[in-house]
């Protein structure tokens, strides 16, 4: 997962998602068992499916209500008035429409953070697992390490080096942190060793391939599960990052929608000189959410295969 | 094969583009918000998280052909301290001018973060704030800040409520007790008001109410500090709603939260204590329910002959040491809201309550009638009265932790843990701690 994926962030719709684990579901349907262990198993993940829907339901609700009505009415059923096409027109005009340049940011750094890791964890994982240099298990060691360590402990250390360089308050200082991936790093690395045989490898050098050759024609196609893997395990941590970019940026014109929306909460809750704008925050949650959801739904083939990765050794 | 590699070559380079496509535009730190109308002019960057507050930049931009200001939201209270101190630490980041809530003002002069605008001509608007608002930008004969707007408090009540169960609408604490009580016998579903722990700034006027002085500090010796939460003011108020809360009478839900946000518009609570910002607040939670009936009445006292005006909340413009124009930057902090049609944008837009006196205490701001109180005249009727009242108050250098603590010690106290005075007992002996731990002598 990028560095600072959402560990700071308040526990809201928009982490939840990614904890649905869909796959779960379908599971006892293909095997037919005795009926006692079945019914067992069907209530226990009947719970779970409730835990996890619930938060997406109260989300869904709410977004299609009006300020009021989220104050004044059940908190986990529709009030009297359909409000989400008038949140969403408000969105449009608040603060000039600032919501979906967040949207549009998220969109940036998701994809930006997201393939740049991609593309070094591919390369030093690769590089751990088919190169032998000195110092590599030591290197490897330090990568490993980092897993370990607080996310949040980096943010000051992260900043004050962003800030010598002069790109506090830049795409950059958001961008740059999130291409460090140690998890990426592993699981590439991990994946490289068992997926190409060094006997592939050698045989394409004994045929005259030179070694960036050899990666690109050779050793890339067999790693494209864990590439995928990797990619939405980096896009989905960017996009759900929170802590580093309310630390670096200062411009509201460059927050992603998670901090953009965090703003606007502190604003409602804020009582001299506050604003109450809690249905766009409703409705904005919302809406921020579809993108991920729908690249669960459309991608879930390869996260499912990818999560197995380096469990059987 | 090979188009697979292409297609790899393609996506960095579509991202490396937009990458640079979009640093190239913004990239430099002070972008602003607005337009800038005379770009020749002095540009001033100012933080500022006020509502509508571009309708008022661009009013002062427009009226103003030397000074020019650049506006960002860099979030509003915490956020953007954050964002100051880190700014402080690092020896830039910071803007010209900055939006400060007037509690914070002596955590960031202590730091030299601040400018004594006594230099820069603070003298000349003075005349224009009450001599409470000004003692709350002030630290000895330093200023640090000019006022923009605050929070005398008042009671907005539920007359509906009240009616049904034959409760006047208390002017006394003992009578606010015994209405209390009165509601309770009634069986009425909710109760008379809330007791937040988490109320910070609200708990600490309700305690200046009744005398209490916690703090004594003075820029001018920065490392010398009187702390007295725990006096005889503090304590009798306090014991007086830890007597409510054991008895069941108030509710204790944590302030800002949406379950408070809930009880607040739903008539479990038929008294909010507020501050003139509270019926913005409130307009802005239940614009729609229209069985509610508001009113404002002021504060209830405790002693009715001698009434004591309190206020919540406020903030200010401080021009920040790290200020290029430091001039310019004060004509900002002192004119930008400083002007009948910027405030008249701040009032109704914003639902802010001037400090500025020719607004304060005009025809206009006196008789504005508020729709959600029934066309009441709250200003006439409540917070002018409040405001012109108030006489100041000193906060601490580590305000922040100050009310931490207190929220603390006052949640302990509410769960029954200990009784009211050994709650501040409490709270005075980990502020003496920290302090020392800060360097500070005590007095």
């Amino acid at each position: 997962m990028a560095i600072f994926a959402n560990d700071a962030a308040p526990k809201d719709a928009l982490t939840t998602v990614t904890g649905v684990p869909d796959h779960d579901f379908r599971g006892p349907r293909g095997k037919r068992r005795s009926g006692g262990r079945r019914i067992g198993s069907h209530v226990f993940l009947i719970i779970l499916a409730i835990y996890f829907i619930v938060p997406i339901w109260w989300l869904f609700v709410a977004a299609t209500k009006d300020t009021a009505g989220l104050f004044g009415s059940p908190a986990f059923w529709f009030d009297g008035d359909f409000a989400f096409f008038a949140n969403v027109a408000e969105l449009f005009t608040h603060q000039g429409g600032i919501y979906w340049r967040w949207l549009g940011n998220s969109f940036l750094y998701a994809f930006a953070g997201g393939v740049g890791a991609t593309i070094l964890a591919i390369l030093a994982g690769y590089g751990f697992a088919k190169y032998r240099f000195r110092g590599r298990n030591g290197v490897f060691g330090v990568i490993l390490g980092s897993v370990m360590v607080p996310l949040t402990a980096l943010v000051i250390p992260t900043f004050m080096l962003l800030s010598q360089y002069g790109i506090i308050n830049t795409p950059w200082a958001v961008i740059l942190p999130s291409l460090l991936s140690p998890f990426g790093v592993y699981l590439m690395r991990v994946y490289t060793q068992d997926a190409v045989p060094d006997e592939m490898l050698e045989a394409a050098r004994i045929d005259g391939a030179g070694e960036i050759r050899t990666f690109f024609q050779v050793a890339l196609p067999m790693l494209k599960p864990a590439i995928v893997t990797v990619l939405l395990l980096s896009v989905v941590g960017t996009w759900n990052n929170f802590f580093l970019p309310l630390a670096v940026l200062t411009d509201p014109q460059l927050l992603p929608v998670t901090v953009g929306l965090n703003r606007w909460t502190a604003l409602s809750n804020a009582g001299a000189g506050g604003e109450q704008v809690w249905n766009l925050i409703t409705s904005g949650a919302f809406i921020s959410v579809i993108p991920l959801v729908l690249s669960f739904l459309f991608l879930q083939r390869y996260w499912q295969g990818g999560l197995a990765i380096g469990s059987i050794k | 094969m090979k188009s697979k590699l292409i297609a790899v070559g393609g996506t960095v380079a579509i991202a490396a583009a937009a990458l640079t496509g979009c640093s190239a535009g913004e990239s430099s730190a002070t972008e602003c918000t607005n337009e800038i109308v005379n770009a020749d002019a002095t540009q001033v960057s100012v933080w500022a998280w006020y509502p509508a507050f571009e309708e008022v930049v661009d009013l002062f931009n427009e009226n103003h052909d030397d000074v020019q200001i650049c506006w960002t939201n860099a979030g509003q209270g915490n956020d953007e301290y954050t964002k100051f101190s880190t700014a402080l630490e690092a020896g830039s980041g910071a803007p010209d001018v900055i939006m400060l809530e007037s509690e914070v003002l002596s955590s960031f002069s202590i730091r030299d973060g601040l400018v004594d605008l006594t230099e820069y001509g603070s003298d000349e608007v003075k005349d224009n704030y009450s001599e409470g608002a000004w003692k709350d930008v002030s630290s000895g004969a330093a200023v640090y800040a000019i006022p923009v707007d605050g929070g005398p408090m008042g009671m907005l009540y539920r007359q509906d409520i009240l009616d049904e169960y034959g409760i006047a609408a208390p002017t006394t604490w003992d009578e606010f007790a015994a209405a209390a009580q009165a509601l309770k016998d009634a069986g009425a579903p909710g109760v008379l008001a809330d007791f937040p722990t988490n109320g910070r700034a609200y708990n600490q006027a309700l305690f200046a109410q009744a005398g209490s002085v916690p703090f004594e500090y003075d820029n001018a010796n920065p490392t010398e500090i009187g702390i007295e939460v725990n006096d005889e003011g503090a304590k009798k108020v306090n014991a007086y709603w830890n007597d409510l809360v054991s008895k069941g009478l108030v509710a204790t839900d944590d302030a800002f939260t949406a379950d408070y946000n809930t009880k607040l518009v739903d008539g479990s609570y038929a008294i909010y204590v507020a501050a003139a910002w509270g019926p913005g607040y409130l307009g802005g939670l239940s614009d729609a329910d229209s069985d509610a009936v508001w009113r404002a009445a002021p504060v209830p006292q405790w002693d009715a002959a001698n009434p004591v005006q309190i206020n919540w909340g406020g903030s200010t413009f401080a021009v920040t040491s790290q200020a290029k124009d430091k001039e310019a930057a004060a004509v900002v902090a002192k004119e930008v809201f400083g002007t009948e049609e910027a405030w008249k944008i701040g009032i109704e837009q914003a639902a802010l309550f001037p400090l500025w006196k020719p607004i304060l205490e005009s025809d206009y701001f006196r008789d504005l009638e508020y729709p959600f109180f029934g066309g009441q005249q709250i200003n006439k009727d409540v917070f002018l009265e409040a405001a012109a009242g108030y006489t100041g108050f000193t906060f601490s250098p580590f305000q922040n932790y100050a009310y931490d603590q207190l929220t603390e010690q006052l949640y302990a106290m509410t769960q029954g843990e200990k009784d009211s005075d050994t709650a501040l007992d409490d709270l005075q002996a980990s502020l003496e701690a920290y302090a020392g731990e800060q360097g500070f002598t005590l007095k």
